[in-house]
């Protein structure tokens, strides 16, 4: 149920580096494919494009399609990169910095589109359930923000 | 592992009508075996832009102002028998001080780490194929632009 944004559970020894990451959005009319994210307590805070940390060795666009196998087992088809933004924030009393690299990508499967909640098991969490939902990024619920900073503003002037 | 974490890393694009600023690698008898872009490591909690501003300052004393990005970069490579692995930001860049257009070549002691740092204004499309340039997709965007 809850995707519990993974660098709220990073490891202390590990956490001064920069963490580079990859994320896809997805586009359904004025939608897009967001995750929930909540803070350690479990509180919703905001949402984000699904993706995840590029490894060591792999490319950007290898890890989009690796993150979004493992977490929604769809194949997607990378059409164009978005933007590469850079993010310093405070995250449960701690700094951090992540490399987000955004491609725009369209799913395979044209089947997920009339799903109006995603809901796989994630294969890469302990089977944990993931769930992805067709979200207005203009118009969030409760006025929650949308992650990472800035992408709000770059979907402004795309 | 500290090998195992992939280095953010920020480039300037500094141009000279048709040419760009460029560190020639050499040998130690001096042959010119590729050229990267003048940079550095960006460090936890900084901006690239500012990384670059502060990379200039240490390698070269000079001051620059950074602007647009001109491009990103992901180079997974072998350096010496170790696996390494960049992710690069190459921003647009000029020089404050307008008499380094003037000089063909700059030749500086990086005060922090006290190794010479030499910079030529090379024009890319004159590089041969066989010469490496660095970062790789920088490459391949200015001899494309």
């Amino acid at each position: 149920m809850s995707n519990v944004y993974q660098i709220g559970q990073a490891d202390p020894i590990k956490r001064d580096y920069i963490r580079v990451k990859v994320m896809g959005i997805i586009r359904r009319g004025d939608a897009l494919l967001l995750e929930d994210i909540h803070n350690p307590d479990g509180t919703l805070i905001g949402f984000r494009p699904l993706g995840g940390s590029i490894e060591f060795g792999e490319k950007s666009w290898e890890a989009l399609e690796r993150e979004f196998m493992e977490e929604l087992g769809e194949d997607i088809k990378i059409t164009k990169l978005f933007a590469v933004m850079e993010n310093i924030f405070a995250w449960a009393g701690a700094p951090g910095h992540e490399i987000v690299f955004l491609y725009e990508a369209d799913l395979l499967n044209k089947g997920t589109y009339n799903e109006n909640i995603i809901e796989r098991m994630d294969i890469s969490n302990d089977g944990q359930i993931k769930t992805a939902v067709w979200r207005d990024p203009f118009n969030l619920p409760d006025g929650l923000p949308l992650f990472p900073n800035g992408l709000i503003e770059k979907l402004k002037g795309a | 592992m500290m090998t195992d974490i992939i280095k953010v890393k920020a480039y300037a694009l500094i141009r000279r009508a048709g040419e760009v600023l460029l560190e020639p690698i050499t040998t130690a008898e001096g042959d010119v075996i590729g050229y990267r872009a003048l940079g550095g490591e960006v460090e936890f909690g900084e901006l690239a832009g500012d990384a670059i501003k502060r990379e200039f300052i240490e390698e070269l004393g000079e001051d620059i102002i950074v602007g647009d990005l001109f491009c990103t970069s992901e180079d997974v490579y072998e350096y010496n028998g170790h696996p390494g692995h960049e992710a690069a930001f190459i921003y647009e860049a000029e020089f404050v001080n307008k008499d380094l257009y003037d000089q063909d070549k700059i030749v500086r002691v990086d005060t922090l780490h006290n190794i010479p740092v030499h910079a030529a204004w090379i024009d890319p499309q004159k590089i041969p194929d066989n010469l490496p340039l660095w970062p790789e997709d920088f490459a391949r965007d200015i001899r494309k632009k």
